[in-house]
């Protein structure tokens, strides 16, 4: 079973986590690749290629949920997986109104985060 | 014959003008005794009167009267006495107790029954025997006791004694017992004069303790008619509106009153009309127009007049209002304190925190997995393992470092004079506030001068006044929508021996506030309340002979200073850093 067209963004300013997270799911088999800032994934060329993002909410400048509603705007539909420590139920309800595919909670247990990837990565198997 | 009958006329005679001798007697002391009464004398007197028209027939040594006494005892006590034999009565004690062995003569069994008594001899008379030989003596031979009552009570006793026996006739005992009614009424009536001129000498004394009330009570009293026009006033109501007697009875009861409470005077006297009476607080106009809080009670008296006491509160309101304004200010400290409280409670610390130790332990928990799943495949990817590995024990260390740091902060040891690089001190606060920065969407810029002399310090104290600085600073770009949010910290070194830390914000400024007294302790411009940190970062850059002050931002916002003096310079060994225990972790409140 060959996932290596399965590509994924990473977007976190905290770099141990980033790494780990790109880690984790090239272990699952896909690609992946980590970006400091919402504004470095929309000034790479390359994160066109990413077919489901995990973005942190909170980050200097813009936001999780601002990158979100800003690639809305661009109509650059992704399916977005929303990933912070902070979480509370209006930041939930914001993402989730705003299109995100499922909001969890860091540290995460990498059996849901999979189980998510491969619903953002429309593999069913 | 003749001369039997001649001695017998003449006995007849004799015994004629006896009789008539004698009922002579009776009605001269009868009337004596009634003349004394009607003439106003008091009891005494008629007593004395009595006994004296008693003993004025010479068959009869003694005449007295006693008052039986209701007293412990129940003695009876002679006040009126005539005759020869006065002298009997000397150290004489009786009493009208059945118990006492005075009272078992003649004159106590006759009190005791309340029926007269004849003794027609003494000498054989039982009921005698203690008092025989000292009555012998005075030449007593018989006696008759004449109690007298008012009612059931009984009041006294007259006591006649004669000289030879069988002295008391019907006639004589009849006029002894009128005597003895006289006598009750005498005591009647001036126990009722007696009732009367205690009660108007009661009236006297409560007149004049009445005036004395007035005059120097400390309330003030007012008399009004019922227009309104004053009719009197105390000397305390005098004092209290500033005003001399003839002055204020020209005034009306509105003149006393301020014009503010002006409107309440028609409901109060529609109060008195209808109740009777009014009570209120009202504000009264002194003579000079000062403001005089009185606590005033009004009655309407029977002849229409009005009487006000009116007591001044002035001291005790302003007292209260003091105690409020005090009261508000203390509950406006308490709640600025819980306020600042709540920013800087441990649980906001640990918040902070945890969230600090999270990342790492989030991080290291990714890459856990990912080296399990790397392990797991056919063959084992061992060089991913590795690297998964190799970031979980950077992943430990951070944790580690987190806790480390924190428990510095935290812990209450006694403050640390080392040499230590400001720059890498601040770095190290930027990266505990990291997440605060990053959920503020603050941008970080750093001007930190390279080659910076180390400082001499408590290094955990130091950092404390940064990261307040650095939280303040955050906290004071919460606002700001229409331009970046930017943070500058910066050091340098200002002139040889110091060197300088800044906070730079794009905040909202000090407004129209003096930024010196940003250092006050609870002075704020924010409702979250920045002050208790300042002021205790204060004391510790003081404590350590630096200066920390605050200046307007370039353009906008607010610049905190803080200099400190350089290892070579300033040994510190003068300073004496606050301990660390006394200096909240993250105070920005």
């Amino acid at each position: 079973m060959t996932q290596d067209n399965h590509r994924v963004a990473v977007i976190d300013d905290d770099p141990s986590f980033r790494e780990a997270l790109v880690g984790l799911i090239r272990s699952f088999g896909f690609e992946a690749d980590g970006f400091d800032s919402p504004q470095a994934f929309l000034a790479n060329p390359d994160a066109a290629e990413a077919q489901c993002l995990i973005l942190d909410v909170n980050m200097p400048k813009m936001t999780g949920l601002q990158l979100q509603r800003c690639l809305t705007a661009l109509g650059r539909h992704r399916p977005i997986i929303i990933m912070s420590a902070r979480l509370d139920d209006r930041i939930r309800a914001e993402a989730l109104n705003d299109g995100a595919l499922v909001v969890l909670e860091k540290p995460c247990e990498e059996g849901a985060l999979l189980k998510y990837l491969k619903l953002g990565l429309r593999i069913f198997d | 014959m003749a001369l039997k009958r001649a001695l017998r006329e003449k006995a007849l005679a004799e015994g004629e003008v006896k009789e008539l001798r004698r009922l002579n007697w009776a009605l001269s002391a009868y009337a004596k005794s009634i003349s004394a009464l009607i003439h106003g004398a008091d009891a005494h007197h008629v007593m004395v009167k009595a006994c004296e028209a008693i003993v004025s027939d010479g068959a009869y040594v003694l005449a007295a009267v006693g008052l039986a006494q209701k007293t412990q005892g129940k003695p009876v006590t002679m006040v009126a006495m005539a005759g020869p034999a006065s002298g009997y009565f000397d150290d004489l004690r009786l009493s009208w107790s059945e118990d006492d062995p005075g009272g078992q003569g003649p004159a106590g069994i006759a009190l005791r029954s309340g029926k007269p008594l004849v003794s027609g001899d003494i000498v054989l008379d039982p009921t005698f025997a203690t008092w025989r030989e000292r009555a012998a003596a005075y030449g007593i031979r018989a006696c008759v006791m004449i109690p007298f009552s008012r009612g059931a009570e009984v009041l006294g006793i007259l006591l006649v004694y004669a000289g030879q026996t069988k002295a008391f006739g019907s006639d004589e005992l009849a006029l002894f017992q009128r005597l003895g009614e006289e006598l009750a009424f005498a005591i009647t009536l001036e126990r009722g004069r007696a009732r009367l001129a205690a009660a108007e000498t009661g009236r006297g004394v409560s007149e004049a303790r009445f005036e004395k009330l007035v005059r120097y009570a400390s309330s003030g009293i007012l008399v009004a008619d019922r227009t309104g026009a004053l009719v009197d006033a105390n000397p305390a109501m005098c004092r209290l509106l500033g005003y001399a007697r003839d002055e204020m009875i020209r005034l009306k009861a509105a003149d006393l009153v301020r014009d503010e409470d002006q409107e309440f005077i028609e409901p109060a006297l529609a109060e008195i009309q209808s109740l009777g009476a009014h009570q209120g607080r009202w504000r009264l106009r002194h003579q000079t127009g000062a403001e005089i809080i009185a606590d005033v009670t009004v009655t309407n008296m029977p002849d229409g007049e009005i009487v006000a006491i009116v007591r001044d509160v002035t001291a005790q309101t302003q007292a209260e209002a003091a105690q409020s304004a005090a009261e508000q200010a203390l509950r406006e400290t308490q709640s600025r304190l819980s306020r600042a409280g709540r920013v800087a409670a441990l649980g906001e610390v640990v918040a902070t925190i945890s969230h600090e130790i999270n990342q790492p332990l989030a991080a290291l928990l990714a890459n856990s997995h990912a080296a399990q799943r790397w392990m797991d495949r056919t063959p084992p990817n061992l060089e991913e393992t590795r690297k998964s590995l190799g970031w979980i024990s950077r992943d430990a260390r951070r944790a580690s470092d987190i806790i480390k740091r924190v428990r510095g902060l935290l812990a209450g040891r006694p403050p640390e004079m080392t040499s230590f690089d400001l720059n890498e001190a601040l770095l190290e606060v930027l990266a505990l506030s990291h997440s605060e920065q990053g959920r503020a969407g603050v941008l970080t810029r750093l001007r930190l001068a390279p080659d910076l002399p180390s400082v001499r310090a408590d290094r955990v104290q130091i950092q404390q006044v940064a990261l307040n600085l650095i939280i303040n600073g955050i906290d004071a770009m919460a606002q700001v929508e229409d331009r970046q949010r930017r943070l500058t910290v910066a050091t340098r070194v200002t002139e040889p021996g110091v060197v300088m830390a800044s906070v730079a914000d794009q905040g909202g400024g000090f407004g129209a506030a003096d930024p010196d007294q940003l250092f006050d302790q609870f002075f704020t411009t924010k409702a979250e309340g920045m002050g208790v940190g300042l002021s205790v970062s204060r004391s510790i850059i003081q404590a350590h002979g630096g200066r920390i002050w605050a200046e307007p931002g370039d353009k906008v916002g607010a610049i905190f200073r803080f200099t400190l003096p350089t290892s070579q310079e300033a040994p510190g060994e003068a300073a004496t850093p606050l301990p660390a225990s006394k200096v909240p972790l993250h105070d920005p409140g």
